[in-house]
């Protein structure tokens, strides 16, 4: 019986052990996933933030590219009055001029606007 | 004045050690030899084997009068008479106070935790359960050794030998075990300690026995980065968790968690330079040398000592298989996202443990690397052993 006793007693303290032990750590398990979501959604939140301010970024450098149309108007004015003159010329040397290309003299960002290179030239010219 | 001469070498040759000296006395001093050449010659855990190996030494030469075990008798009042044991004492019996009064365990553990990295763990909370199963080697060793007609506190002190921790070994043995008791500290200090060192021998026969080559080449993904702050709430969330659940684990638990908050703060540098070395190397010596000092041959030279040995083996092999076979599951129960070989790491015998289940994983395929994510379940399992140990100074 004393046996019986001392087994039941063995059994008890295995049980509770194992319970015990696997209770702590689950609880631990959960404390810390959470935790662990948590600072992940941070992460995906701030990698999210991070990737709108790149998607700015390319939409500023578009914008430059959106002032070219009117750098291209400004050109086709350039280019009929390119085509006007070599016209002229046409007429007056009696060949016959045909215009293949259209390019600008600088790297394509003129340092001075086309229009008003022409207005200094034509200040300046007495001098 | 020859008579005065001759009285003087009789008095001395009765006073000195060979007197003394017994066959009991000379077999322990040859085993203190065999731990100290394992120690040296072999590096099984030298930093605690060779002060307890060296401490069995000076206990058993005669008249040392290093240690007296009858000073830590527990009186009526059922506490150590302190003060009789700083008027009465020897060097050794002042230095066993620390592990009798459980000072140096936790201690150790304030070492321990400041070495420790749980970011696997962090990152991988499931880790935790492959720690839990492997402390299933303590409890069914419990079982084992109340089959063989051992007290409680004996089977409960053999039993925390699974756990593959020394200083959990030792504070549980120190509070469970009375000086009546068949066995004692040393003599469970002595068993981890060695089992501990035999680690890389012990569990890779027991691991491949347990797994099959696909499960033991089983790739596991990446484990994602943990921030700094998750490291440190974390030493603080277990700290509070496991005090609350198991009020005897505290010492341990929070000793472990306060080295570690200590260095993940990043703000104690110079607390985190102490603990880590001054601290832990004056502790792991006082520790060794006075653990050492209780294996009198009274205590190593009997069927209980063999019993310890047998069990302790048992603790640790049932422990890895535990482990394992939790890998398993968890193998299934992730299509196969698991390895089963980092269940064995479970035991906390850090960073062995963790090694062995890379080198066993590294023989299936040699690129897998296996390491870091074992070292989650490496770490988890100090934290589960010392929970378990909390649950058996609570009950016994």
């Amino acid at each position: 019986m004393e046996m019986q006793m001392e087994l039941s007693y063995v059994f008890a303290v295995v049980i509770t052990g194992l319970v015990v032990v696997f209770l702590g750590l689950v609880l631990l398990i959960a404390f810390i996933s959470l935790i662990g979501a948590f600072f992940k959604k941070a992460d995906q939140n701030k990698k999210a933030a991070k990737s709108e301010k790149s998607d700015a970024a390319p939409a500023q450098k578009t914008a430059p590219a959106a002032v070219k149309p009117v750098q291209a108007a400004d050109d086709d004015e350039v280019i009929a009055v390119i085509s006007a003159a070599v016209a002229m010329m046409s007429e007056t040397d009696g060949t016959v001029y045909r215009i293949k290309s259209v390019r600008a003299a600088s790297n394509g960002v003129p340092a001075r606007n086309a229009w008003a290179s022409a207005g200094l030239r034509e200040s300046t010219n007495p001098f | 004045m020859f008579e005065i001469f001759k009285d003087a070498i009789v008095s001395l040759a009765e006073t000195s050690g060979f007197a003394g000296l017994d066959w009991k006395a000379i077999v322990m001093i040859l085993i203190s030899f065999v731990f100290m050449y394992l120690a040296i010659a072999k590096n099984f855990e030298p930093l605690l084997l060779l002060p307890i190996s060296f401490g069995m030494l000076l206990t058993n030469l005669p008249f040392s009068g290093l240690y007296n075990p009858d000073l830590f008798i527990i009186n009526e009042e059922g506490h150590i008479d302190v003060l009789n044991v700083l008027t009465n004492g020897g060097l050794l019996d002042l230095l066993y106070l620390g592990v009798k009064l459980q000072v140096y365990p936790p201690l150790i553990f304030l070492g321990i935790g400041c070495m420790t990295d749980f970011s696997p763990l962090i990152a991988n909370p499931k880790s935790f359960l492959l720690g839990a199963a492997a402390q299933a080697g303590i409890f069914i060793t419990f079982i084992g050794a109340a089959l063989l007609g051992m007290s409680a506190t004996e089977a409960g002190s053999i039993a925390i030998i699974g756990g593959a921790d020394g200083p959990t070994a030792i504070y549980v043995s120190s509070r469970l075990l009375k000086p009546t008791d068949n066995i004692n500290t040393g003599t469970i200090a002595l068993a981890a300690y060695t089992y501990m060192a035999l680690v890389p021998i012990i569990q890779p026969p027991i691991m491949k026995l347990l797994t099959t080559k696909k499960e033991r080449g089983v790739v596991m993904e990446q484990l994602r980065t943990v921030s700094k702050t998750e490291k440190i709430i974390f030493p603080i969330a277990v700290t509070v968790v496991i005090s609350l659940l198991v009020p005897s684990a505290t010492p341990l638990v929070g000793m472990l968690m306060l080295g570690n908050l200590l260095k993940e703060s990043g703000v104690c540098n110079r607390l985190v330079d102490t603990a880590q070395n001054a601290l832990m190397n004056i502790v792991t010596i006082f520790l060794g040398v006075s653990v050492g000092a209780t294996t009198q041959a009274d205590k190593i030279l009997n069927l209980s000592f063999a019993k310890v040995i047998i069990l302790g083996v048992i603790a640790f092999g049932i422990g890895t298989a535990a482990g394992v076979l939790f890998g398993k599951l968890m193998y299934v129960a992730t299509k196969g996202k698991v390895n089963p070989l980092i269940g064995s790491a479970g035991v906390s015998a850090v960073p062995m443990a963790a090694r062995v289940s890379q080198k066993v994983g590294a023989q299936e395929n040699p690129t897998n690397f296996l390491l870091m994510h074992a070292m989650g379940p490496n770490v988890a399992g100090v934290i589960g052993s010392a929970v378990a140990a909390g649950v058996l100074l609570s009950i016994i």
